[in-house]
Formats: C-alpha cells, sequence, structure tokens
C-alpha cells in the first residue's frame, strides 16, 4: 500500500468483477487478482463473505509479528466500521426473486450481519475483550478507530484491532448509488474545478492500537501515535456535508490531541470528489486554521483507492499513519484544474516528501456524521 | 373535472411558464410535486437556490420524472455549480434527453424513421 501511495497508483478501472451494462456507471476501484482459497479453507469460506475475507487479512497484516505476550486476552478488543454483507445479500436474493430458489445457504443470516467482520477478527486471534461495529456510513471505520483509541488511553483495554473493511461492488448496491447522481463516470478528481463525483472502492484498512508503555516494553514496532478523535453530528442535511459541522470535528480532534492547530502539517481529507464535498471541506480547513491553511498539506487518497465507504476511514487512517512513518505525502490524482472553492494545496498528481509531525485524517458521513483523527509520529 | 385538471387549470400554462415545449408542463408538474414548490414560481430563470430546493429532493424530483417518460436522464458534470443551477437547465436537459431517446426508438424501428 505504500508504494502504491507514493507511486500515486490508481485502482480505479471498468468493473470486471460482473457485468455492469445496466450501470450508469461503470468504473469502480475492485481488489483484483484476489484468490480466497489461497487465504481460508472451503469450509471457513461459508462463513465469510467478501466483507469478512478483506477485514481478516487486513487484521493478519496488521497483527503479524506482533506477540500478545502476556496480555490477556480479556483485554484484547475489535472495534470495526459496521458494513453488511453486500455481494451475498445481492446473490442470495437474485437467487430468491429471479431464480425462484426454493431455500438459500444456511449461513446467509452470519455472513451478511454488519458485525461480522469485527467477529471474525475476534475469532481468530482469540480476543476475548470488548468487540462490536460502529455505524455511521461513510465515517463508521473512523468512529471504530476514534473509540478504540479512547479504550486504550483510557486504560480500559491494552490493545485493540481497529478500522474496517467493506466489499459492496456489486449490481444492486451501485445500482442504487446510480440513483444518487453523485458518481463519477471515469474518474475521482478530488479538489479539481472539473471533479465530476466520487468512485466506489473496497478494501480493508485495520490498524493495531496498544498503550504506549506496553508496546515499547516488548519492542514492538510503533508506526505512530493516536493523538486525539473529534465526532460530531451536523443535525442539518440528510446527505449535504456542512463546513461548520466538518470544522468542529476537526477541532475537537486537535483540542483531544492537546495541540494548536499550527502544527498540524498533513491532512488526510474526506475529498470525496463531488462538486459539494470538496469545496466544502474547504471551507471548513479555512475555517479551523484560518493563517496556517495554506502551508498544510492536504491530499484525498480517494483518488487512489477509490471511496471505500464503511472502510474509508480505516484505509485513510493507515494512508496517514504511512505517510507520517516515512515522511512523504500521498497525491491527489486525476488532478486537472485549480477551483477557486478549493484553494488550498491539494499535492496533485505526485506524491511529496514531507516530515510531518501531526496529520488528521477527515471522515464525513451520509446523515451529517463527523469523524476527525489525529496522529502523531513515533517520537 | 378531476384532481388533476384542476391543476392545470390553476397553473400557469406552457406560454406562460416561458417554456416553448408541452412537455415541460407535464416536468414542471413533477417538480412542484417532488419539491413542495408552488408551480408558478418554476420558471426557466429561478434558480434551485432561490426556490430552496434542497439537493435531495431534486434527486427525487430527477428520479420521479424518468419513471414518468421511462428514460434515463444523463448526469450533468458538475461544472459550475450544481448538477442543475436553474429551473430552465433542468428542463432543457429533460427535454434534450427525450428528444434523444425518441430518436433512438425512432431508428430502432424500421421505417418508423421517416
Amino acid at each position: 500500500m505504500r508504494d502504491g501511495l507514493r507511486e500515486g497508483r490508481c485502482g480505479i478501472a471498468p468493473i470486471a468483477s460482473f457485468d455492469p451494462a445496466r450501470l450508469t456507471v461503470k468504473v469502480a476501484a475492485e481488489v483484483d487478482d484476489f484468490v480466497p482459497e489461497a487465504h481460508f479453507d472451503r469450509r471457513k469460506l461459508l462463513m465469510l463473505d467478501r466483507v469478512s475475507q478483506f477485514a481478516l487479512l487486513a487484521a493478519r497484516e496488521a497483527l503479524s509479528g506482533i506477540d500478545r505476550g502476556r496480555t490477556a486476552p480479556g483485554r484484547c478488543g475489535v472495534v470495526m466500521g459496521a458494513s453488511l454483507g453486500q455481494t451475498t445479500i445481492d446473490q442470495t436474493y437474485h437467487a430468491l426473486y429471479a431464480e425462484n430458489a426454493a431455500r438459500l445457504p444456511p449461513l446467509t443470516i452470519p455472513r451478511t450481519m454488519p458485525n461480522a467482520p469485527a467477529s471474525h477478527i475476534a475469532m481468530e486471534f482469540g480476543f476475548q475483550g470488548p468487540c462490536f461495529a460502529t455505524a455511521s456510513a461513510c465515517a463508521s471505520s473512523a468512529h471504530a478507530i476514534g473509540l478504540a483509541g479512547q479504550m486504550v488511553a483510557s486504560g480500559m483495554l491494552d490493545l485493540v484491532v481497529c478500522g474496517g473493511s467493506d466489499a459492496s461492488i456489486c449490481l444492486g448496491y451501485l445500482k442504487a448509488w446510480d440513483g444518487l447522481r453523485v458518481l463519477s463516470p471515469d474518474a475521482c478528481r478530488p479538489f479539481s474545478r472539473d471533479r465530476t463525483g466520487l468512485v466506489i472502492g473496497e478494501g480493508a484498512g485495520v490498524l493495531v492500537l496498544e498503550a504506549w508503555d506496553a508496546a515499547r516494553a516488548r519492542e514492538a514496532p510503533v508506526h505512530g501515535e493516536f493523538l486525539g478523535f473529534g465526532m460530531n453530528a451536523d443535525a442539518g442535511d440528510l446527505t449535504a456535508p456542512s463546513s461548520e459541522g466538518a470544522a468542529a470535528a476537526m477541532r475537537a480532534a486537535v483540542d483531544d490531541a492537546g495541540i494548536s492547530p499550527g502544527l498540524v502539517d498533513y491532512v488526510n481529507a474526506h475529498g470525496t470528489g463531488t462538486r459539494l464535498n470538496d469545496s466544502t471541506e474547504t471551507k471548513a480547513l479555512h475555517a479551523v486554521f484560518g493563517a496556517h491553511a495554506p502551508a498544510l498539506a492536504i491530499s484525498s487518497t480517494k483518488s487512489l483507492h477509490g471511496h471505500c465507504l464503511n472502510a474509508a476511514g480505516g484505509i485513510e487512517a493507515v494512508a496517514t499513519v504511512l505517510a507520517l512513518r516515512d515522511g512523504f505525502v500521498p497525491p491527489t490524482s486525476g488532478y486537472r484544474e485549480p477551483d477557486p472553492d478549493c484553494d488550498l494545496d491539494c499535492v496533485p498528481n505526485e506524491a511529496r516528501d514531507l516530515n510531518i509531525g501531526i496529520a488528521l485524517s477527515n471522515s464525513f458521513a451520509f446523515g451529517g456524521l463527523n469523524a476527525v483523527l489525529a496522529f502523531g509520529r513515533t517520537p | 373535472m378531476n384532481a388533476s385538471n384542476m391543476q392545470h387549470a390553476t397553473f400557469p400554462n406552457v406560454a406562460q411558464s416561458g417554456f416553448g415545449d408541452e412537455r415541460a408542463n407535464e416536468i414542471l408538474d413533477l417538480i412542484a410535486k417532488e419539491t413542495g414548490v408552488e408551480r408558478a414560481l418554476l420558471i426557466p430563470a429561478a434558480t434551485l437556490d432561490e426556490l430552496g430546493i434542497p439537493s435531495l429532493d431534486l434527486t427525487q424530483a430527477v428520479f420521479e420524472i424518468e419513471t414518468h417518460f421511462d428514460v434515463e436522464i444523463p448526469v450533468v458534470a458538475e461544472r459550475d455549480g450544481a448538477e442543475f443551477t436553474t429551473i430552465g437547465s433542468l428542463v432543457a436537459h429533460v427535454l434534450t434527453t427525450l428528444d434523444r431517446a425518441a430518436a433512438l426508438r425512432a431508428a430502432a424501428v424500421p421505417g418508423a424513421a421517416a
């Protein structure tokens, strides 16, 4: 992922996993070359929708090399963004309504439940502490990471696996997105004047949050520091963003981190590539950072991995921490033309070396739900 | 006189509303119904902002228009502001779409194109 971010590799392409003929928009950022059988045995696969498969792979990667050591299973938790098994739902409804299937696979219900990704991680790693899923649409996994950070910071838990997974690229779900008229027909061009909307992606992003002293004591590789979390609700429009709500959430994250806004170097923007989101987010950034705003590097990695919905906050938190750790800003891909309504430095098209001390990751969801995470470089 | 006739009687006709196409009446009826905006206010120059039409109401109205005419209304690239800024631009886009769909249908039926 780090190399992809650095090289600005874009995963958006014509939909290949099914025939998109009935869709208005025929592009997405799909996980290709994925062979479930290479990672799970046949019996286990009966239990796993694609969304749980992605979650388990990301959790395995995040936990690889981590020796839980003496940490008690009850002190380890899992918090993931709630994510339905969309492809299973799509296939079973098709079987029922279009093919008049007499019966459906018996594990359809546990495969599709929105907590399945979280539960499968807890089961595989034997974590017996709190395990649940947070539901806030496109902010779900940012809420998950924020809550996980608070649970560790408060001393409630020693270690939490957190983030999100999403695998919703199927006809029924994308057809429903078509109706909202916010999907781009070709590319995701956040902050560019000729942007045409968002592109749906899929995938998973998972972090392991652990108490600082414990991680240091066992010489764990530390990629970054969770500094703070801000969340709120616009209590306004169901889908239109609010610059006041977004700004308040960013301020809350900065306050929770106990820093001044002037110390932030990089913001991984929500940056969906819709007309309204990007100008509203820019306005919010001006409101929070004032004279410091033009000095910020702001990029939307959705231009590379698409809008991964319930996984967006998780994948973008991973991108943010990699940027902090390795000293670079991932680019905003597809950028072609300056927009006076998006007048900040969005790091167009090419990654940039930058020593980042503190970074924010923004997530603003349908329903007017905002979640902002603050991360710092490992001291 | 049924309810829908009565509506037509109280709303401005095509000429008064500034649209030169009978189908515009049907489109405006649907927009008025879905957005709750008084039909008389739906003139070409009126902006969606001025009329206070939220984007979700507009999306729903476009869906109703698609269903009514059984046609797919392509998304307009949001170059300057919203997908549609005025009632005029929305109606013009729908009419263009309807014309194109009618031409395609005519071309698909042998002999009908003439």
